[in-house]
């Protein structure tokens, strides 16, 4: 007998809390004794090994019998496990973006490079299961108190957004704000450097290869640009996560359409902004083609300062009126 | 797809965990070691498990509901439970919403 449950008590010990170990091991000892005691009581005959074995079984597997012992028995408790749930869906409705985008402009510039397409819809996969795995991480450090969400804990009716005559448009509101901040957050890898989009300055035709060169004037505002880009991804979190907040967003909306005014401003006396490279194209088509693009992103431009002006008055009127 | 039973088992079984508590307290009134007080319990109609029994103790104790002492009896060492005089007052005001629950729920039942 004593072989059996030396092994046991030994599995279970192993897992045990050292300042604790010897004291649980000794009244688990002595459950075992007494119930082997009343079975050969009961029987009329000392237990064989199988039957130890049995009553063993019956106790419960080592892991299970000293996590009871445990101060948490949950990774994510019941309180948290709807929060935890929400931000999983979020971050998987994020990685799937991130990768589609990508996808997206593999499939319109690499000319059905199924490798390439594959390659950055296969990156969901990773992107998504790291993004678990830090949600779960976060969760198990807020529900062993490590984290404190006190803050979150004093949550008020009016942070929740306004009923809408139809629930689509509150869904649609935030899916909004979850596509806004996934575009921009891709913009920001993209212009710093972290991400790397398959030939971004290159264009296959089917008359050749065109290169196309950015003006400097993109190398001067690299800091504007970026910061735009921050301000804007924070509006667009504030409309996914808070969207009740409607001045706060409006607030970093003005910011982000004041920053975009300046560098439109910036951007009209160094046209042409993209000079385009051919080797294998006549002059003439050439220049036809350069000054077909340096109309389209002279209009494009307006049109951005048409759109920045009007938000700004919409923007500033729900500054004031806060909703 | 749970089954009735199944439904039922965890319905019983959330049901049973909080007055488990109460009728582990009420036992301990009187001294006993975790064995003495399973048998106890059986005894009296309460069943329950080993594996939630002795870390229930544990947490009590911690909780300053409950002292323990190591002793010897029938030649071994045994760690024998008691209420502390703070469990004594946790009972008797557990007992009074056990009451009080039970008056409630009874006409509706």
């Amino acid at each position: 007998m004593s072989d059996l449950v030396d092994r046991y008590l030994g599995a279970v010990a192993a897992l045990l809390p050292k300042d604790s170990r010897q004291d649980i091991v000794a009244e688990l000892r002595d459950l075992i004794v007494n119930r082997v005691e009343d079975l050969e009581a009961q029987r009329c005959r000392p237990l064989d090994k199988r039957e130890i074995e049995e009553l063993l079984r019956e106790i419960g597997h080592p892991i299970a019998v000293a996590g009871r012992y445990g101060p948490h028995t949950a990774l994510i408790g019941p309180e948290l496990y709807p929060f935890w749930l929400f931000s999983v869906k979020v971050l998987v409705i994020v990685a799937a973006i991130a990768a589609a985008i990508p996808a997206g402009v593999a499939l319109l510039t690499a000319h059905g490079d199924a490798r390439l397409v594959m390659r950055t819809v296969t990156d969901f996969i990773p992107t998504a299961l790291c993004l678990i795995g830090a949600a779960t991480l976060i969760g198990a450090a807020i529900e062993r108190g490590w984290i404190n969400t006190d803050g979150f804990r004093n949550w008020k009716v009016n942070d929740l957004p306004r009923v809408s005559k139809s629930k689509k448009r509150l869904f649609e509101s935030r899916f909004e704000g979850l596509f806004e901040a996934a575009v921009t957050l891709l913009f920001i890898g993209w212009w710093t450097g972290l991400v790397d989009f398959p030939n971004d300055n290159v264009i296959t035709t089917r008359g050749g290869e065109i290169v196309l060169s950015f003006s400097p004037i993109f190398q001067t505002l690299y800091w504007p640009i970026l910061v735009m880009a921050v301000v804007q991804v924070m509006s667009s979190l504030i409309l996914m996560v808070k969207p009740g907040w409607v001045r706060a967003r409006a607030g970093f909306e003005i910011v982000t359409g004041l920053i975009g005014l300046a560098i439109a401003a910036a951007l009209w006396p160094a046209m042409p902004l993209v000079t385009l490279v051919a080797p294998e194209a006549t002059v003439a088509g050439l220049a036809n083609l350069q000054k077909t693009v340096d109309l389209s992103l002279q209009v494009a431009l307006w049109v951005a300062v048409a759109i920045m002006l009007l938000k700004l008055v919409i923007d500033g009127w729900r500054l004031i009126r806060g909703r | 797809m749970p089954t009735d039973t199944d439904i039922f088992e965890s319905l019983r079984q959330e049901l049973r965990r909080g007055t488990l508590i109460l009728a582990v307290l009420a036992q301990l009134r009187e001294e006993r070691y975790g064995y003495s007080l399973r048998q106890a319990l059986s005894g009296v109609g309460v069943e329950i498990d080993e594996g939630a029994l002795y870390p229930m103790l544990r947490r009590l104790e911690a909780q300053g509901l409950l002292a323990s002492e190591w002793r010897e009896e029938d030649k071994r060492k045994k760690r024998f439970y008691q209420l502390s005089s703070e469990g004594r007052a946790v009972l008797a005001r557990l007992a009074d919403e056990w009451r009080a629950i039970n008056a409630a729920l009874e006409p509706l039942l």
